[in-house]
């Protein structure tokens, strides 16, 4: 303790201990018990603060020291294999190599034995191998998001592609209308009429395009392949000697009038107008433009954007291309063009 | 571990896990099924193993693999210590390869995985014991019989060949 008091509550019981066990200066002691009087409380712990002696634990002995000695190293007949395999496992140490040795020269028999042992060490067969190694390899992981975007994308598409494979381009039979009358050339009235054998209007593959606004409709009909020329087409209106001359159109596509009379709620202006020659009727037939075709032009739409999609995302050219026949204007089929690979749909007729 | 010290372990590790795994197991198939479900583990543990600790890891769940399998085989009975010490001496051997080879045979699975990973791979008993889950005391314990057996069968069959 240093001669300066600064004694308090909170360090009292270290004076207390150096005074039981005196060494307190007298100063010291006499400022302590200044402090004793100062605090009558603690008179009592004080006065019964006795610094405790441990008992002597010199009598407490461990018996089993004898028993912890290593001794002398004696190899004999009993321990011989410990020692022969110890030497083969690497684990004797030099003097002990060197008395195993020693005991093997002195006992020649066990020579043959310490042989034995050596030649169980075992030696892999690299022979056998594993083949299939680059089965086990991985590439380079890629983001998970493009895993979701391709398995969004690609579903999508398969979707879209088997969607469009199954819309067929001949049209509902209950579509079918027939005008029953004409009056004059201008004036068209049609109703629907029962469904009409489809061998009967094939090939006609109705267009898709009417021209809003106008008496005319443009109509693309599949022709006998012999018919392929370009040539000026007249056609004249049963019961009216009205006609229509049609400059510069292809074998394929017809203008026929159609009034605006026409029942809107079946025959809109996108209707679809088919001239059907082979049949016997005395009018036009028209059919309405299938619904299917804006639902096959909204999936490819969505095909296209999605694999836009997958190339901004991927950086992988996929496209989805269109295949037009020979008219130009026809799509015959849809491609899948993956860059290294293409995947082609047909179109269903 | 990245991808390519994971194929470099494919590349290092595959070819000792197998002859370790065949030399238990004794067919083919279940062999390749058991390094390929092996490299499966380490492949979802990549970002967790180091490729320093890849070898052990591998060996210790293609040793746990094969024990589940030996288990669900029926086989636990061989993990025993047991009626395996008497030998025949019904055939012919051409060298000490294959009498050796016999022999490893026929050690219990325990003896024969720990002698396997302890000559073949240099493992220390300390890495055995982590492999098999065992302790240091048992490895050599174990390594002990084994060589002692093989020693005795080496020893009754050098007269025959």
């Amino acid at each position: 303790m240093n001669g300066k008091m600064n004694i308090n509550l909170n360090n009292y019981e270290a004076y207390f201990l150096d005074y039981h066990e005196g060494r307190l200066s007298p100063s010291l002691v006499k400022e302590l018990m200044g402090f004793v009087e100062l605090h009558p409380e603690l008179r009592e712990e004080f006065e019964s603060f006795e610094p405790i002696t441990l008992q002597d634990a010199e009598g407490i002995k461990y018996d089993g020291k004898e028993a912890l000695k290593k001794q002398l190293v004696v190899i004999s007949s009993s321990n011989f294999d410990e020692y022969a395999i110890g030497c083969m496992e690497g684990t004797l140490t030099v003097s002990l190599q060197k008395e195993l040795e020693i005991f093997i020269r002195q006992n020649p028999s066990y020579q043959k034995d310490f042989d034995l042992y050596s030649k169980t060490k075992l030696t892999p067969d690299r022979s056998i191998i594993f083949e299939d190694k680059p089965s086990l390899k991985k590439t380079r992981r890629r983001p998970a998001v493009f895993y979701y975007w391709s398995a969004a994308a690609s579903v999508a598409v398969i979707i879209g592609v088997y969607l469009l494979l199954n819309n067929s381009g001949i049209p509902n039979g209950n579509n079918i209308v027939k005008h029953d009358k004409l009056g004059d050339s201008n004036t068209v009235a049609a109703h629907i009429v029962k469904p009409i054998d489809s061998a009967k209007i094939m090939p006609t593959i109705p267009i898709v395009k009417a021209l809003k606004n106008s008496p005319f409709a443009i109509i693309k009909k599949q022709l006998p392949k012999q018919d392929t020329s370009e040539k000026r087409v007249q056609y004249n209106m049963q019961k009216d000697s009205s006609s229509i001359v049609v400059n510069k159109v292809t074998p394929y596509e017809h203008v026929v009038p159609v009034k605006k009379e026409i029942p809107v709620s079946t025959h809109s202006g996108n209707d679809t107008v088919v001239l059907n020659e082979n049949s016997n009727d005395d009018g036009w037939q028209v059919i309405q433009r299938p619904k299917k075709k804006k639902k096959e032009k909204a999936l490819v739409q969505l095909a296209t954007i999605t694999c836009r999609g997958l190339h901004a995302i991927t950086g992988q050219h996929v496209e989805l291309e269109k295949r037009y026949g020979s008219d130009t204007t026809t799509i015959i089929a849809y491609q899948l063009d993956l860059g290294n690979k293409k995947i082609g749909f047909p179109v269903k007729e | 571990m990245t991808i390519e010290e994971f194929n470099t372990c494919v590349d290092m590790y595959a070819d000792n896990l197998y002859r370790f795994i065949l030399k238990n197991v004794k067919d083919t198939d279940k062999a390749k099924d058991i390094v390929q479900d092996t490299y499966e583990k380490l492949w979802l543990k990549v970002n967790d193993v180091s490729s320093t600790n890849a070898k052990s890891y591998m060996f210790t769940t293609a040793y746990r693999t094969m024990i589940d399998r030996f288990r669900s085989d029926s086989r636990q009975e061989r993990l025993e210590d047991s009626h395996l010490y008497s030998h025949s001496h019904t055939r012919s051997y051409s060298d000490l390869k294959e009498v050796l080879n016999e022999a490893v045979g026929k050690l219990p699975d325990i003896q024969r995985s720990v002698i396997m990973l302890r000559d073949y791979e240099g493992y220390n008993y300390d890495e055995i014991g982590k492999i098999t889950g065992l302790n240091e005391s048992q490895v050599k314990v174990y390594i002990f019989r084994a060589r002692k057996f093989l020693k005795s069968y080496i020893g009754s069959m050098e007269a025959v060949i």
